[in-house]
């Protein structure tokens, strides 16, 4: 295999695995979060900002997935 | 096999003037600040007590931000020093990535460069923004808790006995990675959401040109329109953490 179709696998791989873990994450967040503001509308906005913010700690780790794979394609 | 398409992620350079060069991307970032402002000093002017259409619309928008913002922070003051920063960002980026779904701009080119590119997908501008801020939020902390305090948040020292006072001191030297980190992915959550966006409709539509982009466009109109609110969201939200980790500080000293 040459370097250029190990880029391009290597690139595919480091996102495709790395936005696993996040997407189940993310459904968690906000499923957990929905049942919440079912069961109690009137704390809806306090929840909002809290699961926006349980979902920006939980995407981080596919974001630097995403960094990884910028560097594979453009940097290296 | 599909055609082969150009894919940069530095923005391409129109022209230059003066040796400074001006990319397609600044190009726009500047155009799309020009018409907001000129629109909103516009409507500033001559407000009526009778709203017109343009009038409501950005009332609407003003009074929801302020009401949101108000949400996060519970306080009249606060808000009013937030608001500024949380209102231009969610404007300029709900403008500047609506402006990629007018047909047509992209097919322009001058000197083989495309006139049209969406300024979220210049890393340098997300990159500057988001750095102003996690520099504000820093002086919000030092400026709230005093230098010590802020310190004392990544040096802690405190603890009952050895074990969690090692304990604190590790925890501590983990928030300043943490802190670094929050830059990384406040930065590229905006850009990677815009310009994969943007790379997902181009390549769709050089595989297939006929209704087959249509839900990937779908798709990228809905992200630019929540990323355009998240990003601004989140530097919200880290105005508020770093005075509240202060106010606990202060709490256990007192």
């Amino acid at each position: 295999m040459d370097v250029e179709a190990a880029k391009l696998l290597a690139a595919g791989l480091a996102i495709g695995i790395g936005a696993i873990g996040p997407g189940i994450g993310e459904g968690i967040v906000a499923g957990k979060a929905l049942e919440a503001m079912g069961r109690n509308p009137s704390i809806k906005d306090e929840l909002f900002t809290r699961m926006i913010i349980g979902m920006a700690i939980t995407e981080s780790t596919s974001i630097y997935a995403l960094v990884i794979t910028f560097l594979i394609l453009f940097a290296f | 096999m599909a055609a082969q398409i150009e894919i940069s992620l530095k923005p391409e350079t129109l022209f230059d003037v003066a040796g400074f060069s001006v990319t397609n991307s600044m190009l726009w970032t500047s155009l799309i600040a020009i018409i907001l402002m000129v629109v909103f000093v516009f409507t500033a002017r001559r407000l009526k007590e009778v709203p017109g259409r343009l009038q409501l619309f950005i009332e609407t928008f003003v009074v929801g931000a302020w009401d949101f913002v108000h949400g996060i922070f519970k306080d009249e003051k606060l808000t009013a020093r937030a608001f500024p920063m949380f209102a231009t960002l969610a404007l300029f980026f709900l403008c500047a990535n609506l402006f990629s779904f007018i047909p047509g701009l992209g097919v322009i080119t001058v000197s083989d460069a495309p006139l049209y590119r969406s300024p979220a997908t210049n890393y340098s501008l997300i990159f500057v923004l988001t750095f102003a801020n996690f520099i504000i939020w820093q002086l919000i902390a030092i400026v709230s808790g005093g230098f010590f305090g802020y310190a004392g948040k990544f040096f802690n020292f405190s603890g009952g006995n050895i074990m969690e006072r090692c304990l604190n001191f590790a925890l501590g030297l983990l928030d300043i990675i943490g802190e670094i980190a929050k830059i990384v992915s406040l930065s590229f959550r905006l850009f990677g959401n815009i310009f994969a966006g943007e790379v997902i409709s181009a390549v769709m539509l050089s595989i297939a040109p006929l209704f087959i982009p249509i839900p990937f466009w779908m798709l990228g109109l809905l992200s630019s329109v929540i990323q355009a609110f998240v990003f601004p969201i989140l530097i919200v939200i880290f105005f508020q953490m770093a005075i509240i980790t202060k106010e606990k500080t202060t709490e256990t000293a007192s």
